[in-house]
């Protein structure tokens, strides 16, 4: 069930109530029923997968903390992560290389049927079954007790406000807040349901209304206007920011009004200085963890060769550096969908942090507009190659601004960037005040009459604007 | 070497790298991993203290101060293990 839909509404004006009127570990347990049926809501089926995750990982940190054994330990966390990444790939990405696989035969002139598993991925598994894995890897890691309770462990798994699209929650952030009593002042309550409903504005008003300048262009198989195709690529910036960041805004809200403080997930990343600045911006979750599990290691292990030892030591961290970027990258870019645009999609960002880097100090000495002018514009390329069905389709239109920017007399180029300025002229004005004032709470502290009057006007465009259509979270496909 | 010496150490490597000047070593640093891997890589290369994943906490490496006591700390265990 959507958040913005009557269906939640209904749920919520149950599970709330509740809430508040129970001691805090039959909160604790009232909550994972509520989590169940929640995610059950989707698919029944899905249930089985989450509570596989949540049985493995629980039992896996459990004989992790038992042992001092470091080859037990270490046999432990790797059957969790080769569990965890097993259920994904099996969902995830078995049709997509069954698929690639046939395709490479044919191009060899040979013919084979791979078996297709066809079925749907399951929402919500890209995200719940890193948020497990990181629970044992940093219980492996010392950082995190194993948790005692199975019940306990099972509500930081599936907390329903971050359980389909996240942000993905640490063990050490979420679990202590699950473990002990909760505390909601009147700032909670104000502050989630401020985020909670900004973020059904940024979903319902702005990103689900871009979506209808953006669909048709991505939709069509080419060949390609320029013009069009650039209208279509700064829309979808911000539609999939307003998409991925709204939802992310009501889950915050909603964990706020519950007492429990969910991790920011995006910080105003079209502010951003330079592109290794976006990643500390945008999808704040996902790029941590891929930083702290992924990149980090794989830095270690590369800068620690023994091929790499006689380099000079900036040398070898520059080597070690591109390479964790790049394979990092390339996994953040593909786990958001099986295709080879997302890995792309994350090579191509992977060079341009690299890139960052080696002209660092004269980038860093630009006018700070203009390093977040061309910042934004190198994440629209991005952007592109994300959207694209295909790389071949990325490639065209990617051409097509450069090579055959035309501006057919159908396009109403003016109408359409004006809807595009009119549908985030609110967003862009309030992130202005929030980055002067490095506060997200911003507006909560204008004067009465002046809240009030901007508070009023989003609802109001929201209610007469708004796409209530229940049209999918974009990140729900991944 | 003392706290004192290993901030100085990691302050003048730092503002190197990142072409920023740090005032104070409790000032809040907001070092990206690129200087952060650079630093792990100094600190063992430069002060033979090898830090490890089960050591690294990038939001808790807030300043010079948090940097030196984690090395002093590791540096420590190190001689108490040799």
């Amino acid at each position: 069930m959507l958040f913005h839909s009557l269906q939640f509404a209904k749920f919520f004006v149950v599970v709330y109530p509740l809430y508040l009127l129970l001691p805090w570990r039959l909160q604790n347990r009232m909550l994972l029923v509520a989590s169940y049926v929640f995610y059950g809501a989707w698919d029944w089926r899905y249930l089985s997968l989450i509570f596989i995750s949540t049985a493995v990982d629980y039992l896996c940190a459990m004989r992790i903390e038992a042992t001092a054994k470091p080859q037990t330990r270490k046999t432990f966390v790797t059957f969790s992560i080769v569990a965890n990444l097993t259920m994904l790939g099996v969902f995830k990405y078995y049709d997509f290389f069954a698929f690639s696989f046939q395709e490479m035969m044919a191009n060899v002139g040979l013919t084979v049927r791979p078996y297709f598993l066809d079925v749907a991925l399951p929402v919500g598994i890209s995200f719940y079954t890193f948020q497990t894995m990181s629970y044992t890897l940093d219980v492996y890691r010392r950082k995190l007790r194993a948790a005692e309770n199975f019940f306990d462990f099972a509500l930081y798994v599936s907390f329903f406000p971050q359980l389909i699209a996240g942000p993905i929650e640490r063990g050490t952030r979420l679990l202590p807040q699950i473990l002990q009593p909760r505390r909601i002042t009147r700032e909670h309550i104000v502050n989630g349901a401020y985020l909670f409903f900004w973020g059904i504005f940024l979903k319902v008003f702005i990103a689900d209304n871009l979506a209808r300048i953006v669909d048709p262009v991505f939709a069509a198989t080419g060949p390609y206007d320029g013009g069009n195709v650039l209208l279509a690529v700064y829309a979808f910036s911000l539609q999939i920011y307003c998409d991925f960041a709204g939802y992310s805004f009501m889950a915050i809200g909603l964990g706020l009004v519950m007492g429990i403080h969910l991790m920011e997930n995006f910080r105003r990343p079209y502010f951003s200085k330079n592109i290794s600045d976006f990643w500390r911006r945008w999808h704040i979750s996902l790029s941590s963890w891929f930083r702290d599990y992924v990149f980090s290691p794989f830095y270690m292990y590369i800068e620690r060769n023994k091929r790499l030892k006689r380099l000079p030591m900036k040398l070898r961290h520059g080597v070690a550096f591109f390479l964790a970027l790049l394979v990092a990258e390339y996994l953040l870019g593909f786990w958001h969908g099986a295709g080879w645009n997302f890995g792309f999609f994350g090579v191509y960002h992977a060079i341009l942090i690299w890139l960052y880097y080696f002209i660092r100090n004269r980038w860093d000495r630009m006018n700070s507009y203009l390093q977040i002018l061309l910042t934004y514009n190198l994440a629209c390329i991005g952007w592109l190659i994300f959207r694209a069905a295909s790389l071949n389709q990325a490639m065209d239109m990617f051409v097509s601004v450069f090579a055959n920017f035309q501006i057919l007399p159908e396009l109403d180029l003016a109408g359409t960037a004006l809807k595009i300025i009119a549908f985030s002229a609110v967003l862009i004005t309030v992130q202005v005040f929030q980055d002067l004032k490095n506060d997200t709470f911003v507006v909560l502290k204008w004067p009465l009459v002046v809240r009030s009057t901007i508070l009023v006007f989003i609802g109001a465009m929201t209610i007469a604007f708004g796409d209530f259509g229940n049209r999918p979270f974009i990140y729900f496909q991944f | 070497m003392d706290k004192a010496e290993i901030a100085e150490k990691l302050k003048k490597l730092i503002e190197e790298d990142t072409d920023k000047s740090i005032e104070r070593y409790d000032e809040k640093l907001d070092i990206d991993s690129y200087t952060m891997m650079l630093t792990i890589t100094f600190v063992k290369e430069e002060l033979g203290v090898e830090l490890d994943m089960d050591e690294l906490d990038f939001d808790a490496f807030t300043s010079l101060n948090t940097l030196a006591d984690l090395v002093l700390q590791k540096a420590k265990v190190a001689a108490l293990s040799a």
